[in-house]
């Protein structure tokens, strides 16, 4: 019988916190209705009311930290969508008189689309300009949209009306019957919200606010996922305005001002960029105090803002991360007293586990070379970078680049990645072209890259990295993993394990949930070379992998890579600066020079050509 | 007494350590130039010196005062001009607007306007086209306007980097000789080049960096094709095997001897000493090193004979012997002398420093 | 159409006003100052305290409440914007929210108030209709300041340096120029001229209230520093002044769409942002 007992326990994961934190959250849910009706002194509806507006502006606190605390999308327009979400049910269900239950679901519908219209130009437009754009688009809203008499009743506004459930005799009214249906909806979309971060498009979202280069080189479609992450954040915040419109039973355009946009980025920013729990805090508070002393209204939103500007001025990332952060400093700390020496690189990379994949594209044992780039032509308004070049390089081998300053062979690297479009010339990856293909096409299809300035999301803890690495290797899509379909579990036990095997392969148990930026510069490069080959890429592009390191372990790094190739078989392309690194390392070697292939061949080869020497040395051969 | 001394200077980007330890100086009257490959940290160098870029550990100074903590804008106010990669000349403001913001320290018009005329003088074609926009200018234009805006302070040290780069020959060889010129004047003048052949024509004084640390340094003449070539790193591309530990001693005190400066002259080949006793690395291996304690400046005479000194060897890779065995020609496949194939816990000792900390007496 | 371009040209004249500095804090510090409004709001405020409530002369109280204005932009630049000049400029400009949010609020604590105009008035009587005073005043001050600003910009070493930083920063440091003394006055000055221009509108209209600078001209006067690239001073008043007539032009033919200013305004900066970043007017200078 006890065997029993633990077998269910570990099969539900079943602790003592989950037992609790179940308990209460089915104890409101019960309760609150009943208490409502017997107890209407103790349990004043207007307390139930002020529970609800809690709950909802939690759910529009977390619509907006997947814009901006995910995905990095800044967003001053917020109250737009719940506007949005809160007209749309009122015109349903007191223009059309149709049930609740179809205009929640049409309001997350609107919510997402205008969303989706405001995320087409966030495409192009970044940043400071992004946050002009969307304030300039709440205020339309407000001012124009939110006006018009057809749409929203004009400046009266619009009624709205409870949800009804005729057959349960349930009308919504009291209070504390809608504060469990909104919670119930809360939980909802909370759950929603760990589909996400759980799987890849969470991690997709956190790779674009970390870095979008180095989220394309790790296969995730940059342009799809923006989008994506504006219009499940549309769509939660219209269901948000949705509860919010039908609780205070009316809904008009001079609550959707520029300030009510500003209250959600007040409770995001301060919560903490990205945490839940931080910001469902923050938005509570905020909804709870506003409304309980009504006359403080004003002091809370100078408070706030007053919270706003110490955050940002002292801990951009949210206080609720500053928090984190300060703890995990100490144990980094700790974890690296006794360390190894820097120059050290452990010989761990050949113990990298090695899957074989399937992959788009060509088999990797596809005849010919891995890549073939022929007669590339790069210029930036006058200045040519690549005049003609082209490069091949066989399966299995480690091929070198190299030239002086200016030579073009950056340029090479990103044109053979993807991330300069050639102005002529074709590249060729196992036998297919993909000059017109993006990074993250290439990734998904085994071409991989490491960055000069190290491609990893800083923020993000080595497992995660190494989470995020697997991304092409994700077969789910992103609506099975929206739904939490059976193999979206499976597929990310499978990615953890892989993740495990590999962090403990480099010896960095005791790293898993560090953040990268508090590893020393050797173990990031580690790291790195690990997330880019647990996808066993068919192509290696590594860009100036000695960078920032002492002379010595740029040493060590070299056998490192004779083993990547030798014991773990796989094709490297390098730019490098280090020549000894290169002539110990490379097959073969292109020398670059004015964009042009001044020489190529075997470093035996190479060696005896007096005119590379030449164009290190600057000289015009005469 | 120097113009500038740098004394172990350790710096670099997050965790991207570039500068591993780089000491030098730089005497007054002459053109000294720091020869590298990209990468080997030269520009970084510089940048530090001026202040862009903060240390984490060692020391500057200039003129005798130690500015390793100073804001750059201090710097330039104690006689340091900079001359950035690229030309940085401000393109949307016309050339005499660019030279007006070069003497921004002087203190009153008269300056100024002596300083422009000064700066007219060296440079006719500046003063052709003073109206004109810095950005319509040619590629050598730029660039004369670029050293000509740093030469408006009057400035005690001039830092060049780069400025031959993406330059037509003919205007590299027009720039290098006003370089010349302007040293002649008086000004000092610390530059940074890949561009060796004209570099040497000019320098007195020359430092080859490689990989963030300075390998080389001693008076141009000393240098010859081979040497610098394996010096940059490169030497293996000449198909020439690299020269370690006494080797490149004997060769370099021949060519010196060779090239023996008037009689009398004192030439000391510094050895470098057997690996110091390595320090404990109490901190974690994050790049930043606890500081060095201060050592005393050295105040040569002004006319010391130029010093040869070897920093370190040259560095070859130390391969496993399997693949020795696979016969790469160019290399030398002799080991350095740290022990670099003992994995754990070893201390590494320390770098060979330059052994030029003793304080002369005379 | 001459009544059009009149009241336009007064309104797009205060537009310019707050552009400026919108484009003088972006050039030095590359933030975006979404406060630039809010303050021109606040030293209303105070400008109602000491002319209604004190019973100051106008000239006085304006006078006073200007200085507020530049001492509110002192202390923001000094404590807040400097210390993080070196990591992200998002974070400085969602600080700048906080900073229009806290004052909005404090704001909010007080009534609406009626200013009136410095000077009273008809005013003369231009293409039809009648110019207000203060309205003319608007008009000439703004461009004066838009000219002594020019000037300053363009003759003197430190207003080189202005303009040389907004392309190379790190370039401008190294000719000597201090980083923080072009922020501090960048920062003073765009807070005197956003003052400068609340007070002018706000007792041109005479009601106002809380958050009313920010809600009738921040996005307008974002549109107009975009159509000068964010770096053009001349620029950016041009296109306040551009954007003013075109205001002025759709509520005399299309004013019954509620808010359509702001949707003329709003597809301005939407336009330069998406199809030209660089502006209609914008160059260096």
């Amino acid at each position: 019988m006890r065997e029993i007992v633990a077998a269910l326990k570990e099969k539900f994961a079943i602790t003592r916190r989950r037992v609790i934190g179940t308990s209460i959250i089915l104890a409101i849910i019960i309760l609150s209705p009943i208490l409502g009706r017997v107890a209407p002194v103790a349990f004043d509806d207007a307390k139930f009311g002020l529970a609800a507006h809690a709950v909802i502006y939690v759910i529009a606190g977390l619509a907006l930290n997947l814009l901006m605390g995910y995905a990095g999308q800044v967003s001053l327009g917020h109250a737009a969508f719940i506007g949005v979400g809160a007209f749309t049910t009122g015109y349903m269900t007191w223009w059309l008189g149709l049930a609740f239950i179809y205009a929640l679901i049409t309001s997350a519908v609107f919510g997402a689309l205008l969303a989706f219209l405001v995320g087409l130009p966030a495409l192009r437009i970044r940043g400071l300009y992004l946050a002009v754009a969307t304030l300039a688009f709440g205020v339309i809203m407000k001012d124009v949209v939110f006006q018009l008499e057809f749409l929203t009743g004009g400046q009266g506004g619009t009624t709205v009306r409870r949800p009804l459930l005729e057959e349960l005799g349930l009308d919504f009214i009291l209070n504390a019957d809608y504060f469990v249906f909104c919670f119930v909806i809360l939980l909802g979309v909370w759950l929603f919200d760990w589909f996400i971060t759980s799987s890849k498009v969470g991690r997709g979202f956190l790779a674009i606010r970390e870095d979008e280069d180095v989220a394309a080189s790790f296969g995730v479609d940059v342009a799809r996922y923006k989008l994506l992450a504006f219009v499940l954040s549309g769509a939660i915040a219209g269901i948000a305005g949705s509860l919010f419109g039908s609780l205070s039973f009316i809904t008009q355009h001079e609550q959707f001002t520029f300030s009510f946009s500003l209250s959600f980025l007040i409770m995001v920013v301060v919560g903490g960029l990205g945490s839940r729990p931080g910001v469902a805090t923050a938005a509570a508070f905020f909804a709870v105090f506003s409304r309980l002393f009504p006359g403080l209204e004003e002091y809370v939103g100078i408070i706030g803002a007053a919270l706003l500007i110490f955050t940002m001025a002292r801990h951009p990332t949210g206080l609720a991360q500053a928090f984190l952060e300060a703890r995990e400093a100490k144990k980094a700390k700790a974890a690296r007293a006794g360390e190894l020496e820097e120059d050290d690189l452990p010989n761990v990379l050949p113990s990298l586990p090695a899957i074989t994949v399937s992959r788009n594209g060509a088999a990797p044992d596809a005849p010919g070379p891995v890549l073939k780039a022929e007669k590339i032509s790069v210029s930036f308004g006058g200045l040519v970078a690549l005049d003609g070049a082209g490069i091949e390089v066989p399966r299995g081998k480690i091929v070198g680049l190299i030239g002086p300053n200016g030579a073009g062979k950056t340029t090479m690297f990103n044109v053979v990645s993807g991330f300069i479009k050639p102005n002529s010339g074709t590249v060729t990856f196992k036998g297919e072209d993909v000059t017109r293909l993006a990074p993250h096409q290439r990734a998904g299809r085994g071409m991989g890259r490491t960055f000069q300035l190290i491609g990893l999301g800083k923020n993000l803890t080595v497992r995660e990295n190494f989470l995020l690495a697997q991304h092409t290797l994700t077969t789910y899509g992103i609506p099975s993993a929206l739904l939490r379909l059976p193999r979206v579990g499976a597929l990310e036990a499978v990615l953890e394990d892989r993740s495990r095997e590999a962090i403990s392969a480099l010896g960095f148990e005791r790293f898993t949930d560090t953040p990268v930026r508090n590893l020393s510069h050797g173990q990031q490069r580690l790291v790195e070379l690990g997330c880019s080959l647990v996808t066993s890429p068919d192509l290696l592009l590594l860009d100036e992998p000695s960078g920032g390191m002492a002379p010595a372990a740029a040493e060590s790094l070299a056998e490192r890579l004779i083993d990547v190739r030798d014991k773990l078989g796989r094709t490297v392309l390098l730019i490098e600066h280090h020549i000894p690194l290169v002539l110990a390392v490379c097959d073969e070697i292109y020398v670059l020079n004015f964009g042009q292939i001044l020489s190529h061949g075997t470093t035996e080869s190479i060696t005896r050509n007096p005119e590379v020497v030449a164009a290190y040395f600057g000289e015009t051969v005469a | 007494m120097t113009v500038l001394t740098v004394e172990d200077l350790r710096t670099g980007f997050g965790t991207h350590a570039v500068l591993h330890g780089v000491s030098f100086e730089v005497h007054p009257g002459e053109i000294t130039a720091i020869l590298g490959l990209n990468g080997a940290g030269k520009s970084v160098t510089l940048q530090t010196i001026s202040g862009l870029i903060g240390t984490w550990s060692g020391t500057i100074h200039f003129n005798g005062d130690d500015i390793t903590t100073l804001e750059t804008e201090d710097r330039v106010a104690r006689g340091m001009a900079h001359v950035l990669q690229g030309r940085a000349v401000f393109p949307h403001l016309t050339v005499a607007e660019n030279l007006r913001l070069g003497g921004a320290v002087l203190k009153d018009k008269a300056a100024v306007a002596s300083a422009t005329d000064r700066a007219y003088a060296t440079f006719p074609r500046l003063k052709e086209r003073r109206d004109q926009a810095a950005g319509s200018l040619s590629g050598g234009e730029q660039e004369m306007l670029a050293v000509g805006r740093a030469l408006m302070s009057s400035p005690k040290l001039m830092l060049v980097d780069e400025a031959s780069q993406g330059l037509a020959p003919k205007a590299v060889e027009h720039l290098f000789q006003t370089l010349k010129e302007v040293n002649e004047s008086g000004v000092t003048i610390l530059m940074v080049e890949q561009n060796v052949t004209f570099t040497l024509g000019i320098a007195h004084r020359v430092l080859v960096m490689q990989k963030g640390e300075i390998v080389y340094e001693g008076s141009s003449g000393e240098l010859d094709r081979d040497l610098l070539a394996s010096l940059l790193g490169i030497g293996a591309l000449l198909g020439k095997r690299v020269l370690s530990g006494a080797r490149v001693e004997a060769a370099v005190t021949a060519t010196a001897t060779e090239k023996e400066a008037p009689a009398g002259t004192e030439r000391a080949v510094r050895r470098v000493a057997a690996p110091r006793t390595p320090k404990s690395r109490a901190t974690p291996a994050t790049g930043k090193a606890k500081p060095t304690p201060k050592q005393p400046t050295r105040t040569p005479s002004p006319k010391a004979p130029p010093k040869l000194v070897r920093v370190g060897t040259v560095r070859p890779i130390a391969l496993k012997p399997v693949a020795a065995a696979k016969a790469r020609v160019a290399l030398n496949p002799t080991k350095p002398t740290r022990s670099i194939g003992v994995k754990g816990k070893q201390l590494r000792p320390k770098k060979p420093q330059i052994a030029k900390r003793k304080a002369k007496a005379s | 159409m001459g009544q059009i371009i009149t009241i336009g040209f007064a309104s797009g004249a205060l537009l310019g006003l707050l552009a400026i500095g919108i484009v003088l804090v972006y050039k030095a510090s590359r933030v975006l100052n979404f406060a630039q409004a809010e303050i021109g709001n606040f030293a209303t405020y105070i400008a109602w305290f000491l002319i209604i409530d004190f019973g100051l002369p106008w000239a006085v109280g304006g006078f006073l409440a200007l200085a507020a204005a530049g001492a509110i932009g002192f202390v923001f630049e000094r404590f807040i914007v400097r210390p993080m000049l070196n990591g992200p400029k998002l974070a400085i400009a969602v600080a700048t929210l906080g900073l229009m949010s806290l004052l909005g609020f404090i704001e909010s604590e007080w009534e609406p108030r009626f200013i009136r105009p410095p000077i009273s008035g008809r005013g003369p009587e231009i293409f039809g209709i009648f110019v207000s005073p203060t309205r003319l005043l608007a008009f000439f001050s703004a461009i004066a300041l838009g000219a002594a600003l020019y000037w300053f910009v363009k003759r003197t070493t430190f207003g080189l340096g202005l303009l040389a930083s907004a392309h190379d920063p790190v370039a401008v440091r190294l000719m000597g120029i201090r980083m923080k003394h072009l922020s501090l006055f960048t920062w003073v000055t765009a807070s005197l001229l956003g003052g400068l221009a609340g007070l002018l509108a706000l007792s041109a209209t005479g009601n106002f209230g809380a958050f009313s600078m920010t809600f009738s001209f921040l996005v307008p006067a974002l549109a107009a520093a975009l159509l000068g690239g964010m770096t053009s001073l001349p620029g950016a008043f041009a296109g306040g002044m551009l954007i003013g007539v075109l205001q002025t032009a759709l509520s005399f033919n299309f004013g019954s769409i509620p808010g359509v200013e702001q949707l003329g305004a709003f597809a301005v900066l939407i336009a330069v942002l998406v199809l030209r970043p660089q502006g209609l007017f914008g160059k260096v200078a």
